[in-house]
């Protein structure tokens, strides 16, 4: 398993101005470090506004004001097998060739998110279009017809448009869309909010079978932490810009070491377990101003002194596995 | 801390004050200095013919022996009182027909209202106003003129009344009013007036701005009380006694220029003091 | 029923509402006058000494009381006038433009009024638009801000002010004659409508001129939203060029301001009216002067259930083709 995307040490976020004079920065992701491998799902959980999305925008070199990155490097191996430096590239040639063919992605509230003026089979056109492809046209209705079939969704669907079809239709043809060309890396960013739990459980099955189908490599974005259970193979944990620890997903469940990620699981449901589910009190800090130190001591029932006054380091513990907290520096 | 848009930054504003003094200096100059008149300025023949301007008459005179300085005041005070008259007509009706077509239960009353409405928008109101202008110019007056318009012109303010209550309606914070028990009428008074008062200034001025243009247009095709001075008829005589071709300029540009500078300093007072009204709104409902 | 076809019977039922009323609101003025119209018309026709023989005097006079029923009960009455005006398309002699027809003076000047009515309109509608996007889109901030600037200054200022003023500067400051298109022997339909095209050019000049600051500054606040609306977003991400998302954003905010298009045009019904009699331009504007000045009810009512044809017919029109342009309608959907 080879590494496909290294993210070292990156640092945004946005540059907001308000009332058009006074500049605002918020501190959305903090020195974060990642890798992804080929052929495997890496889960990016955390409360909303911790900077996970955010992070999701910058990995797929969608840097456009007011988002900006300051410092440190994502790097991606391309299918020819050199790296190159995305945050680098213009925004123009991460379009022709980066996106959609190397990464692709599954926005939010996928829903609504399909031109409305447009049957779905010029959606499809369209995509080839964006990307320079002069494909002759029946092979593309071909190609497009077995994606459909390949989706179950039924052929009628080709000429319809989004209005006529259902939410749960319409999401699945934005995964198509997603996954036109085969890419190698997917990032899907809150694929199933606002969807009940059975729609859910459909869409996650379709990406997870393409996925094993086509060895790509997935990067989830949820704040869901049942969903990364499902899908994952290793999960990173985000807090306040920061990402406080990395695992192997049955080990972190089995034993998360960082006390944010022990709130966060202990808030999931249990089968038998008849306990009140505790809440993690307090509220996530504002990203414009961060609280010194490691940004969760507000909030970490194991606060210590060091905590208000020094970043921890990140801890490595085996293979796959950081934490960044005092508790575990065995300086505490 | 929200930003917070106080009054005191407003008035210091240039960009309201400077209106703002234009604004009553016209409105001092059309009702409070024509009453200071000993002579009616509509009278034909007691200045001399179409003087250029002068110390004497700072606007120059007409063809038919008018003061164009006392002219205008005359004429922006009767196209003004027009126009008032007929904005807040108009207004009243659309609010009215607006609010019941999208608070009212009824379907069938919902689309009665839409029909007669879109009908409304579609008339050509100025043809019919118009003919009851020419064929009754023996029996109106200027408040009359403008209550006319009034009947005819409400049809774009209630669409837009219709679909900003309409759309308000729909809005959470007013159905969880409407499903926790608060009476309609509760609603309109607690969530929508705040809201609305703001739209209810834009109103105001824009159906002004209307009637002002039907009565210029009007006067000029001389489907208007003649004799009355408003802005449009002093057109009218000025473009059948040849004003351009004969180069007495001033008669025609004169009412224009004051007409010009009223709508634009009124236009510019409501922008200020809906940004305010907006950024107060904002604060107050977080 | 399908939807496009409950749409097409829908718009034009409006269509028919707006023509119904206005004929009655026609004929209401008409008998309401403080006067006799038809008693007014002959005894002006005698004062203008016409050379009419007594019993060419007798003619008309049954001929004009005749077309007004005015010996009958008032609902038979209105049934007369909806059949003149509607069906037979009687409507008197003119007085200004005697002996010909009402009708045959409107006849020959509503195709000039139509069709100066639609270009002015789709035109200066097209072109506010297109600046709207342009300045809700472009990098220069300048661009945008001029325009801006001028949309807000000339917006709430009457059309009727600034034609005149366009008039003035053209005429004192310019010193520039107004063109008109000499007049050409027309063999074909078709030399007749460039014909029409060339007369209506300066016209349209100054309604496209001033007639676009409306549909700008809708488009303008449309657009900046549209931008960031969630599907817009969605096809930066999949790749499209600036250009296919400019497109994008057009095609999609142009569908509510379709609405203020059809709507607008009684508005600009007015404006054309004026331009039409400022430059002499053969249309119902320029007739409705000369109806005025005579003092020629006849015609004037004519002109008055014409307009109301004219607006309803153009309104009709950009309703039907709203469906070509919207899939929503021509498609029923799921909700």
């Amino acid at each position: 398993m080879s590494e496909i995307i290294i993210v070292n040490n990156l640092d945004g976020g946005y540059e907001v101005y308000v009332g058009g004079k006074r500049r605002v920065f918020v501190h959305a992701v903090d020195n974060v470090s990642l890798i992804l491998r080929s052929n495997e799902v890496l889960g990016i959980a955390g409360e909303s506004g911790c900077g996970k999305s955010t992070l999701a925008k910058m990995i797929y070199g969608a840097i456009i004001p007011p988002l900006v990155v300051r410092s440190g490097s994502i790097k991606l191996q391309t299918r020819k097998g050199n790296f190159v430096e995305l945050n680098k590239l213009s925004i123009e040639e991460m379009r022709k060739k980066i996106w959609w063919t190397e990464i692709s992605y599954i926005p939010q509230n996928s829903m609504n998110i399909l031109n409305p003026l447009k049957r779905i089979k010029d959606q499809f056109i369209n995509v080839f279009k964006y990307h320079d492809m002069n494909i002759d046209k029946e092979e593309v209705m071909k190609y497009i017809k077995d994606t459909l079939i390949s989706l179950s969704l039924p052929l009628e669907v080709i000429n319809a448009y989004p209005h006529q079809l259902s939410g749960g239709m319409r999401q699945r043809v934005v995964i198509a869309l997603s996954l036109l060309f085969n890419p190698r890396i997917v990032i899907a960013d809150e694929p199933t909010t606002a969807v009940d739990v059975v729609t859910q459980r459909i869409i996650l099955s379709l990406i997870k079978e393409w996925r094993e189908k086509n060895k790509s490599s997935l990067i989830l974005i949820s704040h869901d932490m049942s969903v990364h259970a499902y899908m994952d193979n290793r999960v990173a944990i985000m807090y306040a810009g920061n990402i406080v620890e990395i695992g192997e997903i049955f080990e972190l469940f089995k034993e998360p070491l960082h006390p944010y990620t022990r709130a966060l699981i202990e808030s999931l449901i249990r089968k038998g377990d008849k306990t009140l589910r505790k809440g993690l009190p307090g509220l996530p800090p504002d990203l414009t101003n961060p609280p010194p130190g490691c940004r969760f001591h507000p909030r970490c029932p194991y606060a210590m002194d060091i905590c208000r006054r020094e970043v921890p380091p990140a801890t490595t513990l085996g293979r796959d596995r950081y934490v960044k907290c005092w508790l575990y520096t065995g300086r505490g | 801390m929200a930003y917070v848009y106080r009054f005191k930054e407003l008035v210091l504003k240039p960009s309201f004050i400077i209106p703002l003094v234009i604004f009553v200096g016209m409105i001092i100059y059309a009702f409070v200095y024509p009453l200071t008149l000993t002579i009616n300025p509509g009278r034909w023949y007691y200045a001399p013919i179409a003087q250029p301007p002068s110390l004497k008459h700072p606007f120059g005179t007409t063809s038919t022996g008018q003061d164009v300085f006392l002219l205008v005041p005359i004429a922006l005070r009767n196209t003004i009182t027009i126009s008032f008259v007929a904005a807040v007509i108009s207004v009243l009706i659309a609010w009215g027909i607006g609010s019941v077509a999208a608070l009212s239960q009824s379907q069938a009353m919902r689309t009665a209202l839409l029909t007669l409405t879109d009908i409304i928008c579609v008339l050509p109101g100025l043809p019919i106003l118009m003919v009851i202008f020419f064929t009754w110019r023996d029996y109106l007056t200027i408040p009359l003129i403008g209550v006319i318009m009034g009947l005819l012109g409400w049809g774009f303010t209630a669409r837009a009344v219709y679909s900003i209550l309409y759309s308000l309606r729909h809005r959470t914070f007013v159905l969880t009013s409407y499903f926790t028990g608060l009476a309609m009428y509760k609603i309109v008074l607690k969530d929508f007036i705040p809201y609305l008062l703001r739209y209810l200034i834009i109103n105001i001025v824009g159906t002004m701005m209307w009637a002002m243009g039907n009565e210029v247009t009007a006067s000029i095709f001389g489907a208007m009380k003649m004799e009355e001075v408003t802005i449009g008829t002093t057109i009218h005589w000025a473009m059948y006694y040849q004003a351009l071709l004969l180069g007495i300029w001033w008669w025609l540009a004169m009412p224009i220029i004051f007409l010009v500078i009223f709508v634009l300093s009124l236009y510019i007072l409501m922008i200020e003091i809906d940004k305010y009204i907006f950024a107060r709104a904002r604060v107050t409902w977080g | 029923m399908h939807p496009l076809i409950k749409y097409v019977l829908q718009r034009v039922a409006l269509a028919l509402l707006v023509v119904w009323v206005g004929i009655t609101i026609t004929f209401i003025l008409s008998r309401l006058m403080p006067f006799n119209a038809a008693e007014l018309f002959i005894s002006r026709m005698l004062a203008q000494g016409h050379s009419l023989t007594g019993e060419e005097i007798e003619n008309m006079k049954k001929q004009i009381l005749e077309l007004y029923g005015l010996d009958k009960p008032i609902i038979v009455q209105y049934a007369i006038f909806l059949r003149n005006y509607m069906i037979t398309g009687e409507m008197g002699p003119s007085f200004a433009f005697f002996p010909s027809n009402v009708k045959d003076i409107i006849g020959k000047a509503l195709p000039w009024s139509i069709t100066l009515l639609l270009l002015a309109s789709v035109i200066s509608w097209l072109v506010g638009n297109g600046l709207g996007v342009v300045a809700a889109l472009t990098k220069h901030r300048k661009i945008s801000s001029v325009l801006e600037n001028i949309a807000i200054a000339f917006q709430p200022i009457p059309f009727a002010v600034l034609a005149l003023s366009f008039l003035i500067f053209y005429l004192l400051v310019l010193k520039l004659p107004i063109p008109g298109a000499a007049f050409v022997s027309i063999t074909s339909p078709f030399e007749m409508f460039i014909y029409m095209l060339r007369r209506a050019s300066f016209p349209l000049l100054v309604l496209v001129l001033f007639g676009w600051f409306g549909g700008f500054v809708g488009m303008k606040a449309i657009a900046l939203k549209m931008r960031e609306e969630d599907f817009i977003v969605y096809a930066f991400l999949q790749g499209a060029s600036t250009r296919s998302i400019r497109f994008m954003i057009f095609r999609n905010s142009i569908l509510p301001q379709f609405t203020t298009l059809v709507l607008g045009i009684s508005r600009v019904f007015v404006g054309s009216l004026l331009v039409e009699y400022i430059f002499n331009y053969p249309g119902i504007g320029y007739i409705l002067q000369s109806a005025i000045a005579n003092a020629d009810y006849n015609l004037m009512l004519g002109i008055l259930f014409f307009a109301t044809v004219a607006t309803a017919v153009a309104a009709l029109i950009l309703d039907l083709v709203y469906p070509l342009i919207d899939p929503r309608i021509r498609y029923p959907g799921q909700g």
